[in-house]
């Protein structure tokens, strides 16, 4: 799958190199400024020396006392407003890139055609956008922080100790110091392991609870609560001792680095220590010296974690990066030629499969749709009634010369301009989290309320709508109210009317109504749509009775076509469907006694 | 992780109850939790503590070293010959230590010198070697403590986390199993009302909450106090003056930490919650992308998005910028009390009154004491936060409305399978009835069909007689025996039901059949499958009957799924049988295949099928007829197809016209 998609993948620049074209300077500024505090750090031991061998010396005065406390509390301001300073550049950078990345990649998921969303699942999407977008901002923001301060701080404390102090004492104090390094690289990736494998059990625990509750009334019927119980306690068990597994290595980490860390001073106060009994150096020199220890410590384990973090950043980066040089499967031409819907639509012997599937779900169709019809597509899950208008809009792409509209191959016109003239209702009713009003004004930046209320009331949901204690400004969704799903569908007819286009396409989006409801409205529709090129897709064969046109589709394929009464004469498949619904509404309409 | 999980994520973040205080009632139900471990409870504070002393210890042993060894002023009487315990230094000069000696050692210019005021003399580092052998050996000797001081705080460390995680996640793991325990326990009901995702984030996530409780928070925020306390404690023993100017600081530090504190609460919830909309704004999006693109809304969308998140942008940086302050405020403010520190303790060095090794603690302690105070507030929020999950999975623990008896199966069992339904009426919702007066018996081994249009209450039949959602009206008895009279769990096992669309549970086929009851051996797993004819269809299988079903994954048809729960049924040898066959489209040879095993699974049994089969029809030995929660018609086939009523209606509706 990765293989083709990226041979397929056009050059697109990487997302990390575009935006740091446009802010490296804020970082090379956040940076500088992170070497500023580096240095002034590294003055502060120098003066806590000259304070200490005055006091130590006989002659110790307070004169000296004083100036070297100016100095050190002048370099306290100064670290106050370089760390002040180096976050906000740094950090802040950082941020700018989690914004621009989204937006990015939002962007390009907003081009993608409908196969790329049958393949990925919104989760696996979802993932990437949230866990790799930020893996990846800690990549760019301590990423960069730990490496320029491990480097410069590691370089400048080490050069200080040699030079000012003693470099045996240096050799001596500084064993240990790298073993910080091995740990927080060893541990931090042993740490992951664990990590993720008590993780990966507290998925499991996740998915053991939701399945006993989705199928909790097999689980009554056939009383097997103390087997779920066991394979739960079981479960929990194992997130128990996973967890334990994780924990003797993780509640070894701090100890040790802080055992690790301590060490350096014990070595240095062994050798030190003879070095200031025996005059070698001061005891100001030696107390400077356990500082520049203490300012190395956090570098070396930043070694570790940098090398970890840049590990993890770069694989969440390749995975966005996947996102952004993906190709929608749907090409728009170079030059599109004008799209003029208000022309008929031919259908040429068109098949077609999905995607990555074998299967044909259409099989040699060909159909001319004559401009200003009502066009009805019947026939069972799965036979192909849906496909087709998918593809009138462009949904998936179809070979050359298949899909004529207007006397122009489908190809030559642009998704945008073949949408802005095509209504398409889909099966599934999706409608967003905003206000009934918004939604269904969807296609519009402005709009008037009456607009709005008289497309519901053409939709037949007006009324529904008046109902809700907001009215037309309800919210839809989980954080306002749940809609059946005969409104819902409503709602969407009245969202795609509006759009006032000269073809409209309603799949089958009229399926949780009853048959009455269905054709109550389809009739209040007739005025809206009767010169517009219409296209009904429905299982219900009473409600499209009426068409110009009646298509029956079977396994792919044109079973047979005509009007109502055409097909009702032919008594095929069409004749026999018709009469069992009609018995079913008869069994519907009987009293009880 | 698993992609049905993912897909049902919930990128909203749950309303933040706010502003609970500590409430001590809750604390009181956790202790009971806690009560069972309490020996892990104490060993992991007595770690803490002991752990704690000596990491405290630890800046005083350095004080000692330096007071002692390092910076001990020297005093030597001289002699000009030989004598005992007399070190030469030269011809004519021989020394010993003496405190009201009238040599002194000096260093000067990174040179020792040996002087009495007249005479100076260098030494050399031979001569100072030996002259301060017994420094070097107490410097040795601190070295030494220090190592183990050192060692025993890390093992007191690992000791006191592996312990006290230990303790938490035995907590977790009650309360956990416990929780899963009480909610399958819970009526059906409870269920319809409930979405299923909330209960689960009540036994996975919520409880998660409550082991960073016990584990971190509870030691930590302990560990803290008893360092800030103890650190106090240390400086006041080495000097009371001291410590009260380098207290200076403490009240801003409080006072930044407040304020911090507030503004990052703030900026925190900004932060999240604008997080939460950008990632719900992209699910949801994601989801209706089609609809986006149809309607040719991709600039609004985009533009939508764009803003949404430059808000999240401009919270992560009011974040930024209360950490960019904080952070070296309390820097500073260290400076600050460093520089009160060395100001005041030089003057006290310098007047005598205090040793440099004291100072020298000081300086360390002080640098101790910032530490915990730097997060010490962020692990009171974790502490918020798992207060406020322990309440609602105590709520949920207290939800006992109509809960099912624990399971002990025993008492009345079905002895002939009888069914009698007497003047039932039943609704899932007041005033709302599904069922009405429903009145028949049936005899044991009976075979009954239950026919009528879709929403007649053919289903809610299956639901009551076992007793899954109590009757509002009326009595059912089995063998004459009331259900209400029968042990719940004892009832279900010898009433064997076959639901239309079955549930397949994540494990293998054998996990499936006999539905991880593992009283039941392998091999009657294999003569059941082999009784209903799947045994054909698992051995196509790559692992035959290891093969793991996932429910989602899976394969399956609607038929093969129906022949593994009738494999279900005829494993626990029911009395009783009821079945709901399925509707969907299944190929002829399943169909061949259902319809064999069927007639084979029926023979000695109750049985009560709600039927879609017209062979299933044609064998039964009586059809009830249901419209609209009503029996209106019953008799056999050829009884109600002379009626020429809704049977036949429904007869040729179904099985006529299918064709």
């Amino acid at each position: 799958m990765a293989g083709t998609d990226e041979s397929k993948a056009q050059k697109s620049e990487k997302l990390i190199g575009s935006f740091l074209q446009k802010k490296w300077h804020r970082y090379l500024m956040g940076v500088l400024i992170l070497l500023l505090v580096d240095i002034l750090q590294i003055y502060i031991p120098r003066y806590i020396q000259t304070l200490v061998d005055n006091l130590e010396s006989s002659a110790g005065n307070m004169a000296v006392v004083a100036s070297a406390i100016q100095v050190i509390l002048l370099i306290s301001v100064g670290i106050f407003f370089s760390r002040f300073f180096w976050r906000w550049f740094i950090i802040g950078s950082s941020r700018m890139f989690e914004e621009f990345l989204r937006n990015r990649l939002f962007s390009k998921l907003l081009s993608l055609s409908p196969s790329f969303y049958d393949r990925i699942k919104v989760g696996d999407i979802m993932a990437r956008m949230t866990n790799d977008v930020g893996a990846t901002r800690m990549m760019l923001s301590q990423g960069v922080i730990m490496l320029t301060d491990s480097i410069v701080l590691s370089i400048l404390s080490i050069y200080m100790m040699i030079t000012q102090i003693d470099w045996r004492l240096t050799l001596i104090g500084m064993i240990p110091l790298p073993f910080l390094g091995f740990i927080a690289v060893g541990f931090g990736r042993t740490i992951h392991h664990r990590f993720m494998a008590v993780q990966n059990t507290f998925s499991d625990i996740t998915d053991l609870a939701q399945e006993s509750l989705d199928g909790i009334r097999v689980v009554k019927s056939y009383a097997i609560q103390p087997e779920r119980n066991h394979r739960f306690g079981k479960k929990c068990s194992e997130y128990f001792a996973k967890s334990m597994h994780l924990v003797k290595v993780w509640g070894l980490f701090f100890p040790l680095i802080e055992l690790f860390a301590s060490l350096g001073t014990v070595f240095a106060l062994f050798y030190g220590g003879r070095l200031v009994i025996t005059g070698q150096i001061s005891l100001g020199q030696f107390i400077a010296f356990t500082q520049y220890l203490g300012l190395l410590v956090w570098p070396m384990i930043a070694v570790g974690w940098v090398i970890n973090i840049i590990q993890r950043g770069r694989a969440s980066y390749k995975r966005l990066n996947w996102i952004a040089e993906q190709v929608s499967e749907v090409q728009e031409p170079a030059v599109p030629e004008k799209a003029d819907l208000n022309k008929e639509i031919e259908i040429r012997d068109l098949s077609f499969s999905y995607p990555g599937s074998e299967k044909q779900a259409l099989k040699n169709i060909t159909l001319t749709i004559e401009k200003g019809k009502t066009v009805a597509f019947v026939g069972q899950t799965g036979s192909g009634k849906s496909t087709l208008g998918k593809l009138l809009v462009k949904m998936y792409s179809v070979p050359a010369g298949k899909i004529v509209i207007g006397g122009k191959d489908i190809n030559a016109l642009s998704m945008k301009d073949i949408r802005d003239q095509v209504s398409y209702v889909p099966q599934e009713t999706f409608l967003f989290s905003a206000t009934i009003e918004e939604n269904i004004a969807f296609s519009h930046d402005a709009y008037s309320i009456e607009e709005v209320q008289s497309y519901a009331k053409l939709a037949a949901v007006h009324d529904n709508i008046a109902d809700f204690p907001e009215g037309y400004r309800t919210l839809v969704g989980e954080r306002g109210i749940t809609l059946s799903g005969g409104q819902k569908q409503r709602v969407a007819i009245a969202r795609a009317l509006m759009k006032k286009t000269p073809v409209v396409i309603l799949d089958d989006c009229l399926s949780a109504v009853d048959v009455e409801t269905e054709m109550h409205i389809l009739r209040s529709l007739e005025s809206e749509i009767a010169d517009r090129t219409t296209i009904l897709v429905s299982h219900r064969l009473k409600a499209v009775a009426t068409a110009d046109l009646i298509v029956v589709f079977e396994n792919g394929r044109i079973a047979e076509s005509g009007t109502h009464a055409e097909l009702l004469e032919r008594s095929g498949m069409y004749a026999t469907l018709y009469k069992k619904q009609l018995l079913e509404e008869e069994i519907e309409r009987r009293p009880t006694r | 992780m698993s992609a049905s999980k993912e897909t049902s994520k919930d990128y909203r973040v749950e309303k933040d109850e706010e502003g609970r205080g500590f409430d001590l009632r809750l604390f009181k139900r956790l202790w009971v939790y806690v009560t069972p471990y309490r020996k892990l409870f104490f060993l992991s504070l007595v770690m803490l503590v002991i752990g704690t002393l000596l990491q405290l210890y630890i800046p005083y042993v350095s004080k000692n070293a330096i007071d002692a060894f390092m910076m001990r002023e020297r005093h030597y009487a001289s002699a000009v010959e030989e004598r005992a315990d007399y070190f030469r230094i030269e011809e004519g000069l021989w020394i010993k230590e003496d405190v009201d000696g009238a040599f002194s050692l000096i260093r000067k210019d990174g040179r020792f010198v040996l002087t009495d005021g007249a005479i100076s003399v260098h030494l050399n580092q031979e001569q100072i070697r030996s002259l301060r052998a017994d420094d070097i050996q107490g410097i040795d000797s601190s070295v030494l403590l220090l190592l183990i001081l050192l060692l025993s705080v890390f093992l007191t460390n690992y000791i006191q986390v592996y312990y006290s995680n230990k303790m938490g996640q035995k907590v977790i793991y009650d309360i956990r199993t416990g929780l899963y325990r009480h909610v399958l326990k819970l009526p059906l009901r409870f269920y319809d009302h409930n979405p299923s995702g909330r209960i689960v984030t009540r036994i996975t996530n919520d409880t998660e909450n409550l082991n960073e409780f016990f584990t971190t928070a509870v030691t930590s925020i302990l560990k803290d106090i008893l360092l800030l306390v103890g650190i106090i404690g240390f400086m006041f023993f080495l000097s009371r003056q001291l410590t009260g100017y380098a207290m200076i600081v403490l009240p801003i530090i409080v006072l930044a930490t407040t304020l911090f504190r507030f503004f990052d609460r703030k900026a925190y919830r900004k932060v999240r919650t604008r997080l939460a909309r950008i990632n719900a704004f992209l699910a949801e999006h994601l989801s209706g992308m089609s609809v986006i693109q149809l309607f040719n809304r991709e600039k609004s969308k985009y533009g939508e998005f764009k803003s949404t998140n430059h808000s999240y942008y401009r919270a992560t940086l009011q974040q930024l910028t209360v950490f960019a302050v904080f952070r070296p405020t309390m820097d500073i403010l260290f400076y600050i009390a460093l520089c009160v520190v060395i100001w005041f303790g030089s003057k006290d060095f310098i007047s005598g009154i205090m040793t440099f090794g004291t100072l020298y603690a000081f300086i360390n302690y002080i640098d101790m004491f910032f530490q915990p105070l730097r997060d010490i507030s962020e692990k009171f929020d974790i502490v918020q936060n798992a207060l406020s999950s322990a309440e609602k999975i105590f709520k949920l623990l207290d939800e006992s409305a109509g809960s099912e008896t624990d399971f002990s199966e025993g008492g009345q069992k079905v002895s002939d399978g009888a069914i009698e339904f007497e003047e039932v009426t039943f609704g899932y919702n007041e005033g709302v009835e599904i069922l009405k007066d429903i009145s028949f018996s049936i005899r044991p081994g009976e075979k009954i069909a239950i026919v009528g249009e879709t929403g007649a209450g053919k289903t809610s039949l299956i639901g009551i007689l076992t007793a899954l959602y109590p009757i509002q009206k009326g009595r059912i008895l089995i063998d004459g025996v009331s259900i209400d009279d029968y042990n719940v769990h004892t009832l279900r096992k010898q009433v064997a039901v076959v639901l239309q669309d079955v549930f397949i549970f994540s494990g293998t086929v054998v996990d499936n059949v006999r539905l991880f009851d593992e009283s039941i051996t392998r091999e009657e797993v294999v003569d059941a499958a082999k009784f209903v004819n799947v045994d054909y269809l698992i051995q196509r299988f790559e692992k035959g009957y290891d093969t793991s079903l996932n429910e989602r994954a899976s394969t399956l048809s609607a038929g093969e799924r129906q022949l593994i729960a009738l494999a279900r049924a005829v494993v626990r040898d029911p009395k009783i049988l009821i079945l709901d066959e399925a509707t969907a489209n299944i190929d002829p040879v399943t169909e061949a295949y259902i319809q064999d095993a069927m007639e084979k699974v029926t023979q000695g049994r109750t049985v009560l099928i709600i039927a879609h089969r017209l062979s299933t029809i044609r064998n039964a030995d009586r059809i009830l007829v249901f419209h609209k929660g009503r029996i209106v018609e019953s008799g056999t086939h050829n009884e109600l197809f002379a009626k020429n009523g809704l049977y036949t209606q429904l007869y040729r509706l179904q099985y006529e016209l299918n064709g």
